[in-house]
């Protein structure tokens, strides 16, 4: 079989894809794209001009996500929040491995409370993860005690007397520190003012 | 987070070719193939463009010539910033050598 029926399933199946998958917005793009066509006569040419028109549009839907993230909240606050759900995974992760590792050897009445209290402790960075998502201020505000008291404690970690995992301490202070400075900028903060609520009144209705 | 469109050398050379005959309208393809730039590369760039108001596209009507096709030609304002741009860039390029030597 030629490489030329292949090519031409494989474009067909392609645009079918593309029409199907392309937002509302970037569909008389795609139209755009897919009429060029008809100038290409080579079937590799046409092969090679499907598969660029793939990739403009996936660049360009990748390209308007990121702009829409960035338009809604500042870059700073995306990453301290993916950050902070880390955090959270991280120390649910640990707890959850110490009750299936059995490392808890106490009885579950003297346990249940302790335990319960942990996790509700390490979804903290979780809830402010959320909070900064939604430009919550109070999130914010926790995010700045949250980093201050994990540096604090880190920082007393590390000096007691021949502990381990140094640089990693060292590290984490650093991003703590880093949370802070970003957490404080006034753009940051500008961000998480609250918006104005702007009230219309309708028509009232007849009965 | 602002668009900031950057000016490299394919946004350069595709405002290039639609500069050197800025009334006229151009197909895709034929861009392609002068600016020597894939579709992939080409299109979010027109596509940029568009968005910034430099470029105005439309459909050409399906009697003149068979099935229609989209066209591309640079407004007013880009005509204008596509001219700026090159100028600048043309500067810089006379500059380099001197900067070089010395």
């Amino acid at each position: 079989m030629p490489f030329s029926f292949f090519s031409e399933h494989i474009s067909a199946a392609a645009w079918r894809a593309l029409e199907h998958a392309a937002p509302e917005e970037l569909k008389p793009w795609a139209d755009a794209m897919h009429a060029e066509l008809d100038a290409i006569e080579a079937p590799s040419a046409r092969l090679r001009w499907t598969c660029g028109c793939m990739w403009a549009l996936a660049k360009t839907i990748a390209r308007q996500r990121v702009m829409k993230l960035g338009n809604e909240r500042p870059w700073p606050v995306t990453l301290i929040a993916i950050y902070f759900s880390g955090f959270c995974c991280e120390l649910v992760a640990v707890l959850g491995s110490q009750l299936i590792g059995h490392k808890i050897h106490a009885s579950w009445s003297e346990a249940a409370f302790p335990v319960a209290f942990c996790f509700m402790l390490a979804l903290l960075p979780g809830v402010i993860a959320a909070g900064l998502w939604l430009l919550d201020n109070a999130a914010r505000l926790m995010g700045i005690f949250f980093a201050l008291a994990h540096g604090l404690l880190n920082w007393a970690w590390m000096n007691q007397p021949s502990v381990g995992y140094r640089t990693i301490t060292l590290l984490r202070i650093a991003a703590d520190i880093l949370t802070l400075l970003l957490l404080c900028h006034p753009a940051v903060r500008r961000a998480f003012q609250q918006q104005r609520i702007e009230l219309r009144l309708g028509r009232a209705s007849h009965t | 987070m602002i668009d900031s469109i950057r000016f490299s050398p394919h946004l350069l050379s595709v405002l290039a070719a639609l500069l050197e005959e800025p009334a006229e309208w151009r197909y895709g393809y034929d861009l392609s193939r002068e600016t020597d730039l894939k579709s992939g590369t080409l299109y979010p760039l027109l596509i940029r463009l568009a968005e910034r108001q430099w470029v105005e596209s439309r459909w050409q009507h399906a009697e003149e010539n068979g099935k229609p096709r989209h066209m591309y030609r640079l407004t007013a304002a880009g005509r204008r910033a596509a001219r700026d741009l090159l100028h600048e860039q043309a500067k810089r390029r006379a500059l380099k050598p001197a900067l070089q030597e010395r």
